[in-house]
């Protein structure tokens, strides 16, 4: 669907740019707890990726078909990595 | 069936056919052929960039450090000052330098941007709008390039970039990893230059000058993909700590 909102693009620049400094300011602070360092930066990234395809890819004016066909094959290798997180978790306990 | 062939049918009688006259469907409403097809191949290429980071993922995590250390004859790696405290010998690191893998990420945003405006030039029939953003993209994607090349030999400055400092493709399985995510990432960029000089060159002989954006839409699905895979590649491998970064980090 044709559309343009250069007020809403630069917004999503703007969310990005902080969302990037943020990252990097994480990664830098002193004593932060590592788990709580990877579980911040992994939403980051989602958030960052979201972003990216639901404005700068359109998916937000694409039908809803469209949307599942994307997302459904997209969370797989997410999945798959919860798996292996868990299977190393369980190696350690056991 | 019917629908799809009414689709192949409109396509081939017009090329120029505008995606809101595109046939209206109940899945995929009026997306092109074009831009299902590019959506179907970024997904093949997520999948493939997704088993390169799970590599990557399963053989870091197993290990304390990058590279045994008798395997390094370079005096530019950190030694982990954290390893030490658990009782590892020094794990030797290379310095990333995030500050300068941010600003390529910064570039790589600021192209997505003109990528945007690209687009936006073009529905609005501004011919010399849409060139200059679809060069500015270009411009951002060989700086990006650039940075890379820097990243990995330094430009041949003394003690600059990956490969002098010791981290060397198939020394260790850090090193092979590092190098096949991100130069697959820096191929893509590499093709996406080449496409969007391409179609800049094209919009420049004004074949995009009837406002018609279903091409340059397809051409910005694959650069904002570049950009999107980098954001998960800068996070994954430069930011996210290798277990010997921290103490209190559990080892495989």
């Amino acid at each position: 669907m044709a559309h343009v909102d250069r007020k809403h693009s630069l917004l999503v620049w703007g969310y990005l740019l902080l969302l990037t400094l943020l990252e990097v300011g994480i990664v830098y602070i002193p004593g932060i707890n590592p788990s709580l360092m990877i579980i911040g930066l992994t939403a980051m990234a989602c958030v960052k990726a979201g972003l990216v395809c639901i404005y700068f890819m359109h998916l937000k004016w694409e039908t809803s078909g469209l949307k599942w066909t994307i997302l459904i094959p997209m969370l797989t290798p997410a999945v798959y990595a919860v798996v292996l997180v868990l299977e190393a978790a369980y190696r350690l306990i056991t | 069936m019917r629908e799809v062939w009414n689709r192949m049918s409109a396509h081939a009688e017009d090329r120029v056919v505008r995606p809101e006259e595109w046939p209206d469907e109940e899945i995929y409403g009026n997306a092109t052929g074009g831009k299902i097809g590019m959506w179907v191949f970024l997904l093949s290429d997520a999948l493939m960039f997704a088993g390169f980071l799970l590599a990557y993922a399963i053989l870091r995590g197993g290990q304390a450090a990058y590279i045994a250390a008798e395997d390094v004859s370079v005096v530019y790696w950190r030694c982990n000052e954290a390893a030490i405290e658990r009782g590892i010998d020094c794990v030797l690191e290379p310095d990333f330098g995030i500050p300068f893998t941010a600003a390529l990420t910064f570039l790589l945003i600021c192209s997505s941007v003109t990528m945007v405006f690209a687009y936006y030039a073009c529905i609005e029939k501004n011919h010399k709008g849409m060139v200059k953003y679809l060069w500015l993209t270009a411009f951002g994607g060989f700086l990006f390039l650039g940075g890379q090349y820097y990243e990995y030999f330094g430009f041949g400055i003394p003690g600059h970039g990956l490969y002098p400092q010791g981290l060397i493709f198939g020394q260790s399985f850090f090193a092979t990893t590092f190098y096949m995510v991100t130069s697959f990432h820096g191929a893509h960029v590499f093709s996406g230059v080449t496409y969007i000089v391409v179609m800049a060159i094209r919009a420049m002989m004004g074949k995009y000058d009837d406002g018609n954006q279903n091409h340059i839409e397809i051409l910005g699905l694959f650069w904002h993909f570049v950009d999107l895979i980098w954001i998960i590649v800068f996070t994954f491998i430069y930011l996210i700590p290798s277990p010997g970064d921290h103490p209190s980090f559990p080892m495989l």
